[in-house]
């Protein structure tokens, strides 16, 4: 334990430590690398707010910046707009109901729907303080336990992915709050959509078409802007009496004290569940954030309230994700295995410096390993003394008439949509996902499905494939006792299925009963 | 039979449709391979006939009473005969376009246009739904001839248009603030690739 | 009348002086590829370097999708007025051709090829505990028990990919191959134990061979790489081993403009583009990314390069089998 406190301290004098900046012939002597947090979280929180525009392309931006500078204060600053761009996200998906980043889909169910309500303070409030404590939590995870974490997170192959996955699908059916056949009918729809494209396993370019653009595959944030952003806009300027979207009587701008008393316990469950999914390279972090929904809804005795603006629905989902970022830095600097496009830049910008990621970092450079975990936490002190205050000014936003702040949105929209490979095409795609999702909501079905199968789909066709590949066609490879970890998932399946199914069951023989006697 | 829930019908029959694309063009074109070694083309399959089947319930439930579940008519503001015409529209001006020998950005521009202008004089109420499709398509495609200037301000005035109330001055303003705005944060501060001025001026102001 | 003729004569003027003062607006640089990977970044560090000399900015654009003939295509369809350059590489230029079943343009017709930037050697690496302790044990387990070895590459169609054929061609040997989206997680299965052997570009795998995490048998050029002085070329195993004399791969990016850029413009632009190399910065940079300095060094040796290159590769392809569509 001692030791912690040490490698600590060594991370806290590597934060503040002075160091001489020449800029413009001028040379000042800075704690450099905390104004490169501070910049870092400021810049994630303003392109997390920016529909589209993500946190990957921003980094790839400014890799030739952090040339000049000092290996630690450049990978600080980029982590710092890493996670900043998921709080930056949370207050888009809460506000507009358009996800910044996969994992803030989730918000989007209850935050926009409590913003709608006029509650829009208390639920960034409460994104912003579940955040920070998970960033807390888990940052002190990461500096304790990191190698262990991360010998757990090479024993899931291809197998324990699967299993995962369809753990993630059964609970994905959960955040529908309508019919349930629909419900899957709509992930199915999802996973199909998400499989269009070049299909890794034989190199095939699937449903494309022709259409050279779709060789990638559609991409997500197209996906979720028409969706969700067009889909919504769509639906508000259609209501035949004009009606302002945001009720104009806001309430307060802080959680009540009940509100804070339901948020504990969602925000504990939330960061532990991203804690321990975030290490998993590829899609870690989404799962914690949309188990976490489930499990929330599953147990809370409010669950009637989730969909309409349940605090809960807030609180959970977004301090799994922050904790699922934290986490995800541990692949990173102790094996240096990237679990998703960001780190793999990170990667990219330590080798630029000439850092060998791996597990020598560790011991070979301890202050930039321990800066960096003691920068995720000061930056994350920093988002939340940001973000509380700006929350006056997003509800004051939001009291601007609807008809000039729809077509702010759509720019956005636009602009980061089409930035995402620079092609008209993507816009195009956007729109029929917009006309799309407006038909679905028409006829009673939801998106939140669609999109999660989506995400999942190609990843969980991806590792069904490799493990029958690895076992050469051997299918128990998913349910053998040498693979606990991946039975225990699927059983885990099963059982959550029989739950969810169970209510409409009974409902329906209820139904039965009752026509009987009758 | 009368359909006592005009939405699972209408459901029923979106999911039917999609889950027998998917089958049948991954059968078409893409191999199967075994359970073994699955080819390409055996999740689309798989998944397509389960979308199918969950498809068939919701149809067919349509047609059963539910008791004390909602049923709630469905209100689209266009039928499927608009559909077919803003598709076929579409698709004519794509061939056209490649007759012509002109880019197809311009053949999507030509078509967002005539679906504008024909559900803004035919279809009143599906004016909303159409023209923030439309204004996000014609910024896409006039982003590279016209700049971001103009794609804009195309953006902005046609969605305007498809809300409640338009104001000329007020639209107009809007669009200002707005232009400055990405101008300053996505050309200056991200560096992101896009053309400011139209194409026919050599030397934009700014860069 | 006399209105007409000064317009026509500045026109003319125009004309011409824009031909010699090349460049006179900023230049685009297309990446065909998302950002963040290393072509991405040897862009940018590009990018950034040619603005002093060529006393322009050069823009990146990334332009993703369909392994990089996207991005590539746009430029072979371009104007050819020297303001348009794409980030071409193995994949495109040698691979795809013939990966491909309609590829939309002549890697040699179509293009320019202006300067070769980076040569990295791919790297034969085997999980930690596999029970061979140099190539030819490797080889002697393959045919002890054909099949039952597992080999990852980054995707269909990668060098990875293609070198691993290639050894199988020469050696006579069979492994079955998975592909993953990615080195990344095909080292991380390698290093769980879950494939046995990969043919990894030496950036991406140098940071696990050096902890110790996967061993490297030999690596895929004719020199042996200054990162691993010790570890054999698989050309040197093949003076002893039948089959694997003369293997050489490497992968390698650089830049290309359309075909029909004037000369002088491709000749300006190579001699900036070499120049900005050898400036020690980015030497030391591009060095960190595994990459040795090419020998090759003007647009006729590259052009003559990518020649060779197509013309192996469409026979490997051919003879792997694999198709991208």
């Amino acid at each position: 334990m001692e030791s912690i406190w040490n490698n600590l301290g060594i991370g806290f004098v590597e934060c503040f430590k002075l160091q001489a900046v020449t800029m413009a012939g001028i040379t000042l002597t800075l704690p450099f690398n905390i104004i490169m947090c501070l910049i870092g979280v400021l810049l994630g929180t303003l392109i997390g707010v920016l529909p589209g525009i993500g946190p990957v392309a921003t980094i790839a931006m400014l890799l030739p910046v952090t040339f000049t500078l000092s290996p630690v204060g450049a990978l600080i600053m980029l982590a710092g707009i890493y996670y900043g761009a998921q709080y930056g996200g949370s207050t888009t998906a809460i506000l507009v109901n358009i996800p910044g980043e996969s994992s803030s889909v989730v918000t989007c169910l209850d935050g926009y729907q409590m913003a709608r309500q006029g509650r829009a303070g208390p639920a960034l409030a409460t994104a912003a303080l579940g955040s920070f404590f998970a960033g807390c939590v888990s940052t002190l995870i990461v500096a304790m336990f990191a190698p262990p974490l991360a010998e757990v997170a090479l024993k899931f192959g291809p197998a324990e992915y699967f299993s995962l996955m369809v753990l993630g699908l059964v609970s994905a059916v959960v955040l529908a709050h309508g019919s349930l056949i629909k419900a899957i009918a709509m992930v199915i729809l999802g996973l199909l959509l998400g499989l269009v494209g070049t299909d890794v396993n034989s190199g095939v370019l699937r449903f494309a078409f022709g259409i050279s653009e779709l060789a990638d595959g559609i991409g997500f944030v197209t996906v979720a802007m028409g969706m969700f952003g067009i889909c919504e806009i769509i639906g508000n300027l259609e209501q035949k009496e004009h009606r302002e979207v945001f009720t104009s009587k806001v309430g307060r701008l802080m959680p009540s004290k009940e509100d804070f008393r339901r948020m504990i316990g969602p925000v504990m469950r939330g960061t532990a569940l991203g804690s321990a999914l975030g290490i998993l390279p590829g899609g870690g972090a989404l799962l914690a954030s949309f188990g976490a929904y489930t499990l929330e809804k599953k147990i809370s005795k409010y669950s009637h309230e989730f969909g309409k603006g349940a605090i809960e629905g807030v609180a959970a989902p977004e301090s799994a994700n922050n904790a699922g970022a934290q986490t995800s830095f541990i692949p990173l600097l102790t094996l240096g295995i990237p679990s998703n496009a960001v780190m793999a830049l990170m990667i990219g910008a330590m080798m630029i410096q000439g850092i060998a990621p791996g597990p020598q970092v560790m011991t070979e450079r301890p202050q930039l390993f321990w800066g960096m975990i003691t920068s995720m936490w000061i930056g994350n002190l920093m988002l939340v003394v940001l973000n509380l205050p700006l929350i006056g000014m997003w509800i004051k936003l939001l009291t601007v008439p609807y008809r000039i702040l729809f077509p702010s949105i759509l720019i956005f929209m636009a602009v980061g949509v089409f930035s995402i490979s620079n092609q008209p095409f993507d816009c195009f795609l956007m729109s029929l996902f917009g006309l799309l999702g407006f038909i679905c909501v028409k006829l009673g079905c939801e998106p939140a499905p669609l999109i999660l199968g989506f995400i999942l789909g190609p990843l969980m066709e991806e590792n069904l494939r490799r493990a029958m590949l690895l076992s050469r066609g051997d299918p128990f490879v998913f349910f053998s006792p040498s693979k606990p970890i991946s039975l225990g998932f699927l059983i885990a399946s099963a059982i959550l299925l029989v739950i969810i199914a169970l209510p409409s069951l009974r409902a329906k023989r209820e139904e039965a009963f009752a026509a009987e006697d009758t | 039979m009368k359909i006592k829930n005009p939405q699972d019908f209408w459901a029923g029959l979106m999911f039917m449709a999609f889950g027998l694309f998917f089958v049948i063009v991954a059968l078409l074109f893409y191999q199967m391979g075994s359970a073994v070694r699955m080819g390409p083309a055996y999740f689309p399959v798989v998944l397509g006939g389960l979308l199918v089947f969950l498809g068939a319930i919701v149809f067919a439930r349509s047609f059963m009473s539910q008791l004390g579940a909602e049923v709630t008519a469905v209100k689209l503001p266009f039928n499927i005969i608009d559909l077919v015409v803003a598709v076929g529209v579409f698709v004519a001006m794509t061939y056209l376009a490649k007759a012509l020998g002109i880019s197809n950005d311009y053949a999507m521009l030509a078509s967002a246009l005539i679906v504008s202008v024909l559900s803004v004089v035919y279809r009143p109420e599906s004016k909303a739904l159409v023209l923030i499709l439309a204004s996000s398509l014609a910024f896409a495609y006039l982003l590279k001839p016209l700049g971001l200037v103009f794609a804009s301000a195309a953006l902005i005035f046609i969605s305007a248009y498809g809300g409640h109330e338009f104001k000329w001055k007020e639209v107009a303003w809007l669009t200002l603030v707005l232009v400055v705005f990405s101008v300053l944060v996505f050309v200056k501060g991200l560096t992101l690739p896009f053309p400011i001025c139209p194409d026919f001026i050599e030397n934009c102001p700014i860069r | 009348m006399k209105r007409l003729l000064v317009f026509l004569a500045l026109a003319i003027a125009a004309g011409t002086a824009t031909a010699q003062s090349w460049p006179s607006r900023p230049l685009r640089l297309v990446v065909p590829y998302a950002p963040g990977g290393p072509i991405d970044i040897s862009a940018r560090l590009l990018a950034a370097k040619l603005q002093e000399p060529l006393g322009q900015p050069v823009v990146v654009e990334n332009r993703p999708g369909a392994g990089g003939n996207i991005g590539v295509d746009l430029i072979a369809k371009g104007p050819a007025d020297g303001y348009n350059l794409v980030m071409s590489a193995i994949a495109t230029l040698a691979i795809n051709p013939s990966l491909y079943s309609n590829l939309p343009y002549d890697p040699l017709k179509d293009l320019r090829h202006v300067a070769l930037l980076v040569q990295v050697p791919n790297v034969l690496v085997v999980r930690d505990d596999l029970p061979a302790k140099n190539v030819q044990e490797l080889i002697a387990l393959a045919r002890q028990q054909p099949g039952k070895l597992d080999f990852g590459s980054g995707s269909t169609g990668s060098t990875g990919h293609l070198a691993g054929e290639m050894f199988k061609m020469m050696t006579g040997t069979y492994m079955v191959h998975i592909p993953y989206k990615g080195s990344a997680p095909a080292l991380a299965d390698m290093m769980a134990g879950r494939i046995d052997l990969m043919f990894d570009n030496l950036a991406s795998s140098l940071p696990s061979i050096k902890s110790g995490k996967v061993r490297a048998l030999a690596t895929t050029t004719l020199k042996r790489s200054s990162f691993l002085p010790d570890v054999p070329t698989l050309n040197e195993v093949g003076q002893s081993v039948a089959g694997l004399q003369g293997f050489d791969m490497t992968t390698w990016w650089g830049v290309s403009v359309a075909a029909k850029t004037p000369q002088a413009v491709v000749d300006r632009l190579s001699a900036e583009i070499l120049k900005a190399m050898d400036a020690p910065d980015v030497k030391e940079r591009l060095h960190g990314m595994g990459s040795e300095a090419p020998a090759i060094r003007t647009p006729e040796q590259f052009t003559a390069f990518v020649a060779a290159e197509l013309k192996t590769y469409t026979e490997l392809v051919k003879r792997s089998g694999a198709k991208a569509d």
